[in-house]
């Protein structure tokens, strides 16, 4: 058996520029990951999330402290480690199947596996009979789609997503949420997933990480033990008293509740 | 699901309207077309005919062209002068924005000669030229090439410039190294921007074509312009420009479907 993934975070700081005054966006952040749990990490705006998980795919070097997965430390991007992007990030210029196929070229995977791979995966997110449209022709949840399963070709151990139904309409977005968690039963990953949203955080995580404005550090942490599967329970699920405390306190740490 | 269908309805909309709207648009044109033409001649119906011929005069000089001038291989040799100087702008113009775009030390040595010569009147340096190459082919071939490299390099270039910088990330979140990035992204990226290049640069190579036989050698096309102007007779200086006109069209037109091809997804550069 292979080992799934954890995540380590130690003292993790950022900044970004240099000289007199350089913007100081992560403060020596500490967390892990366990392996196959549903992370959110939630945070206002420009909070510096986005630069986190950036660092988590090695796209972006910290500072300062660490950061491992599986055991082996983060210095550039790899191949078990796969990011959904917030603006999708497809390729105007190639059809769904082409963009899904991204990750498997660029490892190498002969066209005929690309192929087969990708066309599971269309099944998989609903999109069967969009294999040879392009994004353009897509609407916004169709795009988002292609973009999980674009990062789920290459089968990783670390799925992370920066907050990928975030431009999204109401609607659109709550369906996709609820396929995210229905996919993810089904092929369990460890995910880390950063939003602003916090319904969206309490309905999907297994643990909620709370950021604070820049410089950011972690402000509080809950978990959240809704039993899974919980995809085909949502409304149980949020109408909970359970659901209600958890996104209280949330506000209250964010300083999101109007004074009595 | 219903969802799925619902896009399709809007597309199939949409592309009717798109047909309707450039329907609409050709009847414009054509209309256009016909009121210049009338224009032209009430006004040379007011003026003596050797300044200001009518059409039917430039018509009948065309046909004169045809039959003692030999204009078509005349157009013909033209035509031999503008592919070639033309293929060698488009090779050359391509891989050197390419090439400028990728590095910056290129970019930094190139740049201030590409958009000096860019804007220099190239017309103006001929006499160099002459004295340089001579009054031969090859001269002509390197006019043609002149007025059209630039322009080609100039867009080839900005496509490079302005690959999106979220799809550069994507690709590298996947791993990717620069070559597949080159080939896969910045390429693909820079498609639309070098058939714009193209576009405009084979009428600028259609205007070195004839600047180049009117004043390096008498030859082709130019030469039929010379002799028809040395004796006054403006309707074959007119139907010659016309022929050259109507090329030009046809040309743009050819790469434009060329590039309709090539591009098959929307981008956001009119090619």
């Amino acid at each position: 058996m292979t080992m799934g993934s954890n995540i380590t975070v130690e003292n993790v700081s950022k900044y970004y520029g240099e000289g007199e005054a350089p913007v100081h966006v992560l403060d020596s952040i500490d967390f892990s990951v366990d392996e196959r749990e549903f992370l959110v990490v939630l945070g206002p705006s420009g909070c510096g999330k986005t630069t986190l998980l950036k660092m988590l795919d090695g796209l972006v070097e910290p500072s300062s402290g660490r950061i491992t997965v599986d055991g082996s430390p983060v210095t550039e991007p790899r191949g078990d480690v796969a990011l959904v992007f917030q603006n999708f990030g497809l390729f105007p210029w190639r059809t769904v199947r082409r963009n899904i196929t991204l990750g498997l070229e660029i490892q190498g995977v002969t066209k005929e596996q690309r192929r087969r791979r990708a066309d599971e995966l269309i099944e998989l997110v609903g999109l069967s009979g969009f294999e040879e449209n392009y994004p353009s022709e897509l609407s916004g949840g169709m795009q988002q789609r292609v973009g999980l399963a674009r990062a789920l070709a290459v089968d990783p151990e670390v799925l992370l997503m920066d907050e990928p139904f975030g431009a999204l309409d109401a609607q659109t977005k709550d369906q996709l949420q609820t396929e995210l968690l229905q996919l993810w039963g089904e092929r369990r990953k460890t995910a880390v997933f950063i939003t602003h949203d916090i319904s969206e955080a309490v309905f999907l995580a297994d643990r909620i990480l709370v950021m604070s404005p820049k410089p950011s550090e972690i402000l509080y942490e809950t978990d959240v033990d809704f039993e899974r599967p919980r995809w085909n329970r949502r409304v149980e699920i949020e109408r909970s008293d359970r659901f209600a405390r958890i996104e209280r306190e949330i506000r209250e740490q964010l300083n999101l509740l109007p004074a009595e | 699901m219903s969802y799925e269908n619902s896009y399709l309805d809007i597309g199939r909309v949409s592309s009717v309207l798109e047909r309707l709207r450039s329907a609409t648009g050709v009847v414009i044109q054509v209309l256009s077309l016909l009121a210049g033409l009338i224009a032209w001649e009430l006004y040379a119906s007011t003026r003596p005919g050797y300044l200001f011929p009518n059409l039917g005069s430039i018509y009948a000089a065309f046909l004169e062209q045809m039959r003692e001038y030999a204009l078509l291989s005349a157009l013909g040799h033209s035509l031999i002068t503008l592919a070639v100087g033309f293929l060698l702008a488009a090779i050359v113009g391509v891989s050197v924005g390419i090439a400028m775009g990728l590095n910056e030390y290129l970019e930094a040595l190139l740049n201030p000669y590409i958009n000096a010569l860019y804007v220099a009147p190239i017309a103006a340096l001929i006499p160099v030229l002459i004295l340089v190459g001579g009054p031969s082919f090859e001269t002509r071939v390197f006019i043609v090439f002149l007025f059209a490299v630039f322009e080609i390099a100039i867009d080839a270039y900005e496509g490079v410039k302005t690959t999106p910088d979220d799809v550069l990330e994507v690709a590298r979140s996947f791993g990717a190294d620069r070559w597949f990035i080159v080939r896969n992204v910045i390429i693909p990226h820079d498609l639309p921007y070098i058939v714009a290049g193209l576009r405009l640069g084979i009428g600028r190579a259609l205007k070195g074509m004839i600047i180049g036989e009117l004043l390096i050698e008498f030859s082709n096309l130019g030469a039929i312009i010379r002799l028809w102007e040395n004796d006054f007779r403006i309707a074959g200086v007119l139907s010659v420009v016309v022929l050259v006109m109507i090329v030009g069209a046809v040309l743009i037109n050819g790469v434009k479907l060329l590039g309709a091809r090539l591009i098959p997804w929307r981008t956001e550069v009119d090619a």
